[in-house]
């Protein structure tokens, strides 16, 4: 069940009624558990068991860390925790990547490591849901959250289905307490959460699905395009895997937040970002700060030398990289950003340059989003040699074949860049909160009507969904 | 909270609203069946009859030779072929009646392929925009209700029933129908050009020389390396032995032909209803018409009686004819037809 699809107005008409009507906060958060497992089900029932899994393991782990004071007991039920949410999600994601990757390496020195590969069907959301499980024992072990007593907080921490499937990943400290009482409906900002479930729904539907098409040929087959083609392929990628991942980010945090939850912002105009450091402070920031908070600072962070911080560095986006995808593209595509991030911090410790103003902002944005777009070939293309003839065209270094993409797509992308940063200034939430009743609804039927015919018959998937 | 329900009801107006009015501005959808449309409602006062049903009519019916028959007989008429590709019998009643509301002014007669009315969808026009323009609210009730009574397998029925209430939304709210009419309304009401039967055969489509005797009967469900001819013959042994056995209506959804053959007269129009030359056995067609549920039926799915029609040198496969056969069946259709239309005095 998409958020895109007709059902799912359906299924949350329904939950959302209820969920209202109950002025029972155990009995709401019962019947948003059991809607929440019911939404994972419509991926596959069989699934539910690994959730199921997940919460239990974290929610004993979790009280029996803070029930000791002994450093290796807490240690081991920490340990416990890792090992079932990262043995859980190396299975199901990882497994054939390594036997595919021992093979590999074993091969040339004569050994043949059999056919080992399994079948495994990937289980929607599985690295959301186990990093967010894990990240609630790593804040009891470090001692920045009490245990929750309430198993039925847990489990709707784990499974509330507007994060479940592609986040964001809610941290504990954030969600649990506003599961302590019980939403108020007045204060529920239903126009804005309808707004934003509109826009999110347009960035995917409207703007992703319809710059796929244009996309996925070039991907496809890059050696018979030219390298303005895959230019302009690889600018549409940017837009088509910021919109279809916002979108539906988007989409999470309005549902949620109409069923009376705040999620917590996972984009904030990550394009206008001026630095890389930047943009990642603004890129799926719920992901970025969960490897900042349990990964970068763990492996020491920049409490030492400036080499130590700067191999925590690599390693963090090498392991993020690794995080989105069980192939050597997206490992190489962390390395990239990992790599200039490095460098960045390097040359701002070393070269003093002064400000250069709006001139430097627009300079250092439009470099970002160049650098960006050059990383996304990694994340997106099939296999290295296809990266390597999408890079020599995307450089410009080399026209490789005779299909071309009509140059007038670069006034669209044009436009989306305009209404992106006017976004950004806000007048869209100011004309919008400043209407009257009658005029706001019939404008969202309005511009509804308009968004559906604008959704290509054949959606494309959800990108983040293979994560 | 009455306050919330008139904004809901402001939305789902404004909603109607501009959906319907995507749906005026735009052109017909720009594929197979929405070409057809146009080009008949660009020359819809220029026919007496038109031809309507699956590829088997697409690829079976050539209008200028009907015309050419019919004239040598002495009823000179002039006809279209607006059948297409997998158009199952509800797509091709929704046709008829958008075709009706056009008021064509000397439109009389009506080839229509006869089949059963099972509401099925075909697998690869499901998200075409085709299958959304026929789900208009008095089709897709129709629909539900064949799928409901004579659709098989049973177990398959809900999907199908919840497919039709998808493709009805998505026909209500104009799904998809923006950038065609963005594009359609900034060249001013430009379309873009026939496809080639269009232009040239008024609908009629030559699907081609058979390629070669290994794929021939691989559109009646031969297995790949099976003796194809072997296979086509046997089909019509079968057929032959089954064409005149008993049968009975209870498989056939008898009211949605009559609400058609009644929509079709009180538009001034006959209905003739047409059985091509296919390998299958429909004894129960024969009933309607011995029933009278059916006054005019054209039944050429009889080898002994059209053998020519079956000979390997009129087909392309196994349902449908070539050139050669389409030029014999457009002949007979002609022989039987100009008594029907010199009776009525037509047109």
């Amino acid at each position: 069940m998409l958020f895109t699809q007709p059902i799912f107005l359906g299924f949350f008409v329904v939950v959302f009624a209820v969920a209202w009507l109950v002025r029972h906060n155990t009995g709401r958060k019962l019947w948003l558990l059991a809607a929440s497992y019911v939404f994972y089900a419509g991926w596959d029932w069989r699934f539910l068991s690994l959730i199921a899994i997940s919460t239990l393991v974290d929610y004993l782990a979790g009280l029996a860390v803070e029930r000791t004071e002994e450093a290796g007991r807490r240690r081991a039920w920490l340990i416990l925790s890792l090992a079932a949410n990262l043995g859980i999600l190396g299975f199901f994601k990882y497994y054939n990547f390594f036997i595919d990757s021992a093979a590999a390496l074993l091969r040339p020195l004569g050994l043949e490591a059999g056919d080992r590969a399994l079948e495994i069907v990937l289980p929607v959301g599985i690295s959301f849901f186990t990093f967010q499980s894990l990240s609630y024992t790593f804040d009891i072990y470090r001692r920045r959250l009490k245990p929750i007593r309430s198993f039925l907080d847990f489990a709707l921490f784990v499974a509330f289905f507007p994060q479940l499937v592609a986040g964001p990943i809610v941290r504990a400290a954030h969600f649990l307490p506003q599961l302590a009482r019980l939403p108020q409906r007045s204060a529920v900002d239903v126009r804005g959460c309808l707004t934003l479930f509109l826009l999110g729904f347009i960035k995917k539907s409207c703007i992703a699905d319809n710059v796929s098409p244009i996309v996925d040929p070039v991907f496809a087959d890059p050696g018979a395009h030219t390298a303005l083609a895959v230019w302009i392929a690889v600018l549409f990628y940017a837009v088509q895997i910021y919109c279809d991942f916002s979108g539906y980010t988007d989409m999470a945090i309005a549902t949620a937040g109409l069923l009376g939850y705040e999620l917590g912002p996972n984009f904030n105009f990550p394009y206008l970002a001026s630095s890389l450091t930047e943009f990642w402070r603004r890129w799926h920031i719920s992901l970025s700060s969960w490897l900042r908070d349990y990964l970068y600072i763990p492996l020491g962070g920049n409490r030492g030398s400036r080499l130590f911080t700067y191999r925590n560095l690599m390693l963090t986006m090498l392991l993020g990289g690794l995080w989105h995808g069980a192939a050597w593209t997206f490992v190489v595509w962390g390395g990239l950003h990992g790599a200039v991030l490095v460098v960045h911090r390097e040359w701002k410790r070393r070269v003093q340059l002064p400000s250069w103003g709006v001139a430097g902002r627009l300079i250092g944005t439009v470099a970002t989003f160049y650098f960006v777009c050059f990383a996304w070939i990694f994340f997106r293309a099939q296999s290295f040699g296809d990266a390597a003839t999408l890079v020599k065209g995307y450089l410009l270094l080399q026209d490789n074949g005779p299909k071309t993409l009509d140059p007038a797509l670069l006034a669209a992308f044009g436009a989306l860049a305009i209404v992106h940063a006017l976004y950004r200034r806000g007048w869209p939430q100011r004309l919008v909160s400043g209407l009257p009743g009658w005029a706001f609804a019939t404008g969202y039927g309005a511009a509804a009507a308009l968004a559906l015919s604008f959704v290509p018959l054949r959606a494309a998937p959800f990108i983040y969904f293979q994560f | 909270m009455t306050r919330r329900i008139s904004y809901l009801a402001l939305a789902a107006l404004s909603f109607l609203a501009v959906a319907r009015l995507i749906d005026r501005l735009g052109p017909h959808p720009q594929d197979e069946v929405g070409h057809k449309l146009r080009y008949f409602e660009e020359h819809r006062d220029a026919f007496d009859l038109l031809a309507v049903g699956s590829s088997r009519t697409f690829a079976g019916v050539i209008p200028e030779l009907l015309d050419a028959e019919l004239k040598a007989r002495g009823t000179p008429l002039s006809s279209v072929n607006l059948a297409m590709n997998a158009m199952h019998t509800h797509e091709a009643d929704a046709l008829i009646r958008r075709v009706l509301a056009m008021e064509p002014a000397r439109l009389r007669w009506v080839l229509i392929e006869l089949d059963h009315w099972t509401g099925v969808i075909h697998p690869g026009k499901e998200l075409q925009p085709r299958t959304f323009l026929w789900h208009d609210s008095r089709t897709t009730l129709a629909a539900m209700r064949s799928t409901v009574l004579y659709y098989r397998p049973p177990d398959r029925r809900a999907k199908l029933l919840l497919s039709h209430l998808r493709h009805l939304g998505g026909e209500v709210t104009a799904l998809g129908r923006g950038p065609q009419t963005v594009r359609h309304l900034w060249h001013g009401g430009e379309t873009p050009a026939y496809p080639a039967y269009l232009r040239h055969d008024r609908g009629y489509n030559e699907p081609g020389w058979r390629i070669h005797e290994e794929n021939f009967a691989l559109g009646c469900g031969a297995a790949a390396g099976e003796d194809q001819l072997a296979f086509y013959r046997k089909r019509i042994e079968r057929l032959n032995r089954k064409k005149d056995a008993a049968a009975d209506l209870e498989g056939y959804d008898v009211r949605a032909l009559r609400n058609q053959i009644e929509a079709l007269r009180r538009a001034g129009v006959v209905p003739i209803y047409l059985v091509l030359p296919r390998t299958k056995a429909t004894p129960d067609f024969l009933l309607l018409e011995q029933q009278g549920i059916l006054e005019h039926l054209l039944a050429f799915n009889d080898p002994e009686a059209y053998p020519a029609l079956y000979d390997l040198e009129q087909r392309h496969d196994c349902e449908h004819l070539n050139r050669r056969g389409a030029e014999v069946l457009s002949t007979l259709i002609a022989e039987r037809l100009a008594p029907l239309v010199a009776l009525s005095g037509s047109p």
